[in-house]
């Protein structure tokens, strides 16, 4: 392997994504030749200085993303709300459905429903369980409410504004 | 649980690594994760052809506005207590994440959405690039051309490797 056979294979190398065979051939020019051997060591360490910025915790991250939820609507809605709700799901599944290339995080034990209380401050919240509530889901919920709106994100809005009343 | 909230949790919960990951602050990355998904709602409507792709696209590009505006107000930045800093909360770690917010907020929007992908997502080429509509050599290029714009700006940070 010369230079510019290994430059072709730069990407998928840092990458990881070479096979064993063509890493090992990689990695024996790369003792042989101390340019190309500096300019990994070079994005080697970019690499690692990128990786030590951390994410969350797993289970907090969990936790955190838990409290963004919207309740299940009372009695009187939950005919109309089944009627949609295929809808809906179909929706939440071009969202969700990718959403995960790692294995999906365990949920934590979950006692009780969620519910949206009050309306949390948008800043500075506490680390608590607090469900949090956007002001912008109540402005919305309004529009959908005056426009006659049924799309998916409107039915959220009205939901999630039903059950703060 | 609702099952909406159910399918959605995995969503919001990868969103939230982002910002997290971005912000370093844990009521930043909570607010940032409302916003983006409140934008993603909206959107569904119209479709999104892929939900990943997009998503992480916005959300980077979220955090690092909310950054830039941080710079600009220092004053008004967000003390995290100390239980709640990132694991490294010291002086180094700040300037780490400061260093590699500005570099990635300088890099094109394709590079910035292939290298986190591929860095902190491990996503392959092939996945980034049918994300993003682009052809697998070009998310290859995307990525290379990314480290070498970054290396000047984290020299400083790189550890010695043994």
């Amino acid at each position: 392997m010369n230079c510019a056979e290994l430059a072709e294979l730069w990407a998928d190398y840092l990458g990881d994504e070479l096979s064993a065979v063509d890493r090992a051939t990689v990695e024996s020019h790369l003792e042989a030749c101390a340019a190309c051997r500096a300019e990994f060591e070079a994005d080697r360490g970019t690499l690692a200085a990128l990786t030590r910025l951390q994410a969350a915790p797993a289970a907090l991250a969990i936790r955190q993303a838990k409290r963004l939820v919207v309740r299940r609507p009372p009695t009187l809605l939950r005919m109309g709300w089944i009627a949609t709700r295929t809808a809906a799901l179909l929706a939440i599944g071009v969202l969700a459905g990718e959403a995960l290339r790692s294995p999906a995080p365990k949920p934590l034990a979950e006692p009780q429903a969620p519910t949206l209380t009050r309306p949390a401050a948008q800043s500075a919240l506490a680390m608590s369980d607090e469900p949090v509530v956007h002001p912008r889901w109540i402005k919305l919920a309004r529009q959908c409410e005056s426009n006659g709106g049924s799309s998916f994100a409107c039915q959220l809005a009205v939901l999630a504004e039903t059950a703060r009343q | 649980m609702d099952p909406v909230s159910q399918l959605d949790l995995a969503t919001r919960t990868q969103v939230y690594q982002w910002a997290y990951r971005l912000l370093q602050n844990h009521h930043d990355a909570l607010d940032a994760t409302q916003e983006v998904m409140l934008r993603a709602l909206a959107r569904a409507a119209g479709g999104i052809e892929d939900a990943t792709a997009w998503l992480r696209r916005v959300t980077i590009n979220y955090c690092l506005d909310v950054l830039r505006r941080r710079r600009a107000q220092p004053a008004a930045s967000a003390i995290e207590p100390v239980e709640h800093r990132a694991p490294a909360g010291d002086l180094a770690a700040r300037e780490l994440h400061a260093a590699i917010t500005a570099a990635l907020a300088d890099l094109s929007e394709q590079q910035r959405t292939v290298l986190v992908a591929k860095v902190y997502d491990r996503q392959t080429f092939a996945e980034i690039a049918a994300g993003l509509g682009i052809s697998t050599s070009s998310a290859k290029t995307h990525y290379v051309r990314a480290l070498h714009a970054l290396r000047p700006r984290l020299t400083a940070f790189q550890e010695v490797s043994s």
